[in-house]
């Protein structure tokens, strides 16, 4: 059965003639109601969004983030709206979302008559399923009122805690419902780790985590530095079997898409999983390399690291921050300053790199629009290039300096007590250098002294942040890329901050500096990043908020 | 570091990273083929660039061909000290007189210098002047180490006979592949460095470094904890 604004259902009586002696004429509208993604594709289920995330886009302090439409320009399978074809406009129809795991919490939409079809109508606002506990440490409680105000205001984007939506539709006429399930996840058995050295071969198996795996036909496939590398045969298994060999150190996804039989698509719709893998025999021999990798596992599951660079940072940022809070004195005085401030710098980090991101979100729509050229600042290609490799450079330095600096404070802090002597092994065996090493002589000296050495601690985090800047950044992120920095603080160095709390603007601290030097940056980090670091700590001397950090409650 | 946007939130962001599209890109460009010739032009190049000499263990005074900044100390405050780390971000003819005596000299991208107490601990070097392949990276490391007369840890040994295996390994994703050796003849010294990724190639970093012994002395870390910055300080002499 067709859309059809004016069906005609008739019931005639005819004597033994043929003549018609009377008639009962139904008429009605058939609207075919569909939910759409933001893509226009047609959705059948969706893949539920992390609550907290929505709730930091929503507050960030720079402006709330361009959501539903923030997918790095790719089609998303979590934003969805509701779509009613052959519904004419005159009908009077709203939208009532209510979630599936919690009666009371639902929302309300209006439809809107925008296409050039005036019989089809689509929900105001896009729509998504959010929950907590599938990331990280967050309550899965429903967000208030208020918070769901919050995102809706700012995100314009409406929300409703999974497992599942149940939209109704109410016209003057009569009520109507729709359900709209969350995607079930794919499990990976098998898997005994995901940081390997090279030449291993990992075995295990994918299956979709319904009530009936056995509907659905998985398919599982290597990926590196975003291409397939291998596959398993389609050969149409529920229960897919797969065995890959990891020649060469890197950064591996396994993916697995399940395609539910043609007929079953609507109840779930086609669910993907992935499952992370670092292949590098230094982290893989290192145990504190290797914990710090495991340390950005999502609840603690294997292979659940985020590839996503803008999720691992946020899970970098709650790290710094836990390092922080987690080590200090009977006093409260926290041990290791370095950690908190490096919260704060990757949160901003993160901040930035999802500028870079909704960026290269609009110029793909630009792109669609056949707009080939941005007014002054040259084509698009050129542009999106240019919006890429900041991406790629911001997400390059956070993971670098993570994977460089976090494990040494694993080591420090390891249980087995043995505090400098794990950092020193780190030294023996070529991992670290003895600058790093330094700082971590000076942090230890600094807590043993009675009282702590405050002082100490605090040269401790110049040692490290210097290290950081000259080693970490200054050869890899901006130094190969020197013309690239240099005109970015010609043009908008006043723009160029830090998400440490009052502190100034780069140019400001140096004026006429180059972001790209690196004597310019430990001039902006020493005269002013530094001590309005120093400052906060002594006016905030308690434990950092990981919620509060996140949503840029702190200035 | 953020880019921050103080009025219109991040769609001004964006507009600030979408404008500097015009000059992007010129970075030192793909990796090059032909490691000897690559080190061979180094070398000439070397000829004609400004000289950078420095002693290692020696005064931040030693340091000839650049100026060392100076700054308040927020940690002891106290006005005009020198800063911990300084950087040549200029390609030059790097030359560094080891505590034992050697004088080791390369061309060098990019050198940093960190200093304890006026005296220069780590002399970090980045030997090439352009990306390199994988192959290429690992290659003209054990050439340089070679010509420094330096050998690996027996760590870093069975580390590098890996590295071998791995072919032209892209960069995208990978992590820094660490190791040290050591310089014969050298009691105060050794080298730590990185075989590192970066977009486009690959690159060397490598850091001369002082050993504990001969660092812990300048650090105060016994005692009394302004040991450091009431250490001897010397003006730069540029």
């Amino acid at each position: 059965m067709h859309a059809d604004k004016d069906f005609i259902f008739a019931t005639i009586y005819k004597d033994a003639s043929g003549n018609v002696i009377s008639e009962d004429h139904v008429r009605m509208d058939i609207a075919q109601w569909t939910f759409v993604g933001t893509g226009g594709e047609q959705m059948y289920a969706a893949a539920p969004l992390w609550k907290d995330a929505r709730l930091a886009a929503a507050q960030d302090p720079s402006g709330p983030w361009q959501d539903p439409i923030d997918v790095n320009g790719q089609s998303s399978n979590s934003f969805f709206k509701s779509k009613l074809q052959g519904l004419p406009s005159s009908v009077n129809a709203q939208i009532q979302v209510t979630s599936q795991t919690y009666t009371s919490d639902s929302f309300t939409d209006n439809l809107q008559y925008n296409g050039p079809d005036p019989n089809t109508a689509e929900s105001q606002n896009f729509a998504a399923l959010y929950n907590g506990n599938a990331y990280l440490s967050t309550d899965d409680t429903p967000l208030t009122a208020a918070q769901e105000a919050l995102i809706q205001n700012n995100l314009m984007l409406n929300v409703a805690h999974n497992d599942g939506a149940t939209t109704t539709l109410t016209t003057s006429a009569d009520k109507q419902q729709r359900q709209v399930p969350a995607q079930p996840p794919i499990q990976f058995t098998g898997l005994t780790g995901d940081v390997f050295p090279t030449g291993t071969t990992i075995s295990g198996s994918a299956s979709v985590a319904a009530p009936n795996p056995g509907k659905y036909r998985v398919e599982v496939s290597l990926w590196l530095n975003g291409q397939t590398i291998a596959h398993t045969p389609l050969d149409g298994q529920s229960n897919q079997a797969f065995s890959f060999t990891l020649n060469s150190p890197g950064l591996y996804t396994v993916q697995a898409y399940a395609a539910p039989p043609v007929a079953e698509i609507t109840s779930r719709g086609q669910p993907e999983g992935s499952f992370t893998v670092l292949v590098d025999n230094t982290v893989a021999n290192s145990p504190y390399k290797k914990a710090a990798w495991e340390a950005l596992q999502i609840g603690g599951a294997l292979g659940s690291q985020p590839a996503d660079p803008v999720q691992r940072n946020r899970r970098i940022t709650e790290l710094y921050a836990n390092m922080y809070n987690q080590n200090k004195n009977g006093g409260g005085d926290h041990y290791f300053k370095w950690a908190g401030m490096a919260a704060f710098v990757s949160k901003g980090v993160g901040d930035a790199m999802h500028s870079a991101g909704v960026g290269g979100a609009l110029l793909g729509i630009a792109d669609l629009a056949g707009v080939q050229k941005v007014p002054l600042l040259g084509s698009t290609k050129d542009v999106r290039d240019t919006i890429s490799k900041s991406y790629d450079l911001l997400a390059e330095g956070n993971w670098d300096i993570y994977m460089d600096i976090y494990p040494t404070f694993l080591a420090y802090t390891d249980r087995n007590g043995r505090g400098i002597k794990n950092v020193q092994d780190m030294l023996n065996a070529g991992q670290i250098g003895r600058d790093l090493m330094t700082a971590w002589q000076t942090i230890d000296a600094g807590i043993r002294a009675n009282p702590v050495n405050d002082t100490m601690l605090w040269q401790a985090v110049q040692e490290m942040a210097v290290y950081e800047q000259r080693r970490v950044l200054q050869s890899r992120i901006f130094d190969p890329n020197r013309a690239f920095w240099t005109s970015f603080v010609q043009n908008y160095g006043s723009y160029l901050t830090s998400a440490v709390p009052r502190s100034n603007a780069f140019l400001s601290v140096v004026p006429v500096g180059d972001i790209g030097s690196a004597d310019d940056r430990i001039k902006w980090f020493t005269n002013d990043l530094f001590p309005k670091f120093q400052t906060w700590v002594a006016n905030n001397p308690a434990d950092i908020n990981v919620q509060t950090l996140l949503a840029g409650g702190y200035n | 570091m953020r880019f921050h946007s103080p009025t219109t939130g991040p769609m001004l962001v964006t507009t600030l990273l979408l404008s500097i599209g015009c000059t992007a890109g010129q970075s030192t460009g793909p990796a090059t083929s032909g490691p000897s010739d690559a080190h061979h032009e180094d070398q000439k190049r070397a000829e004609k660039l400004s000289q950078i000499s420095v002693d290692l263990l020696g005064s931040i005074s030693t340091l000839e061909g650049h100026v060392w900044p100076r700054a308040f100390d927020w940690v002891f405050k106290r006005p005009d000290q020198p800063v911990l780390a300084t950087a040549v971000d200029k390609p030059h003819d790097l030359i560094v007189r080891l505590p034992g005596g050697r004088i080791l000299r390369h061309f060098s991208k990019l050198t940093s210098f960190t200093q304890y107490s006026a005296v220069i601990v780590s002399v970090d070097l980045v030997p090439n002047r352009h990306l390199l392949r994988y192959q290429q990276a690992v290659s003209d490391l054990e050439r340089l180490l070679a010509e420094w007369d330096a050998e690996p840890t027996e760590v870093t040994k069975a580390r590098i006979a890996d590295w071998k295996k791995y072919g032209d390994l892209s960069p995208d994703g990978a992590l820094s592949q660490p190791g040290s050796a050591t310089i014969h003849g050298e009691k105060k010294a050794d080298i730590f460095f990185e075989v590192r990724p970066t977009q486009g190639g690959w690159f060397l970093s490598v850091t001369l470094q002082a050993t504990e012994d001969q660092r812990e002395p300048l650090l105060g870390l016994r005692g009394n904890p302004t040991t450091r910055a009431s250490a001897p300080r010397v003006r730069p002499d540029k």
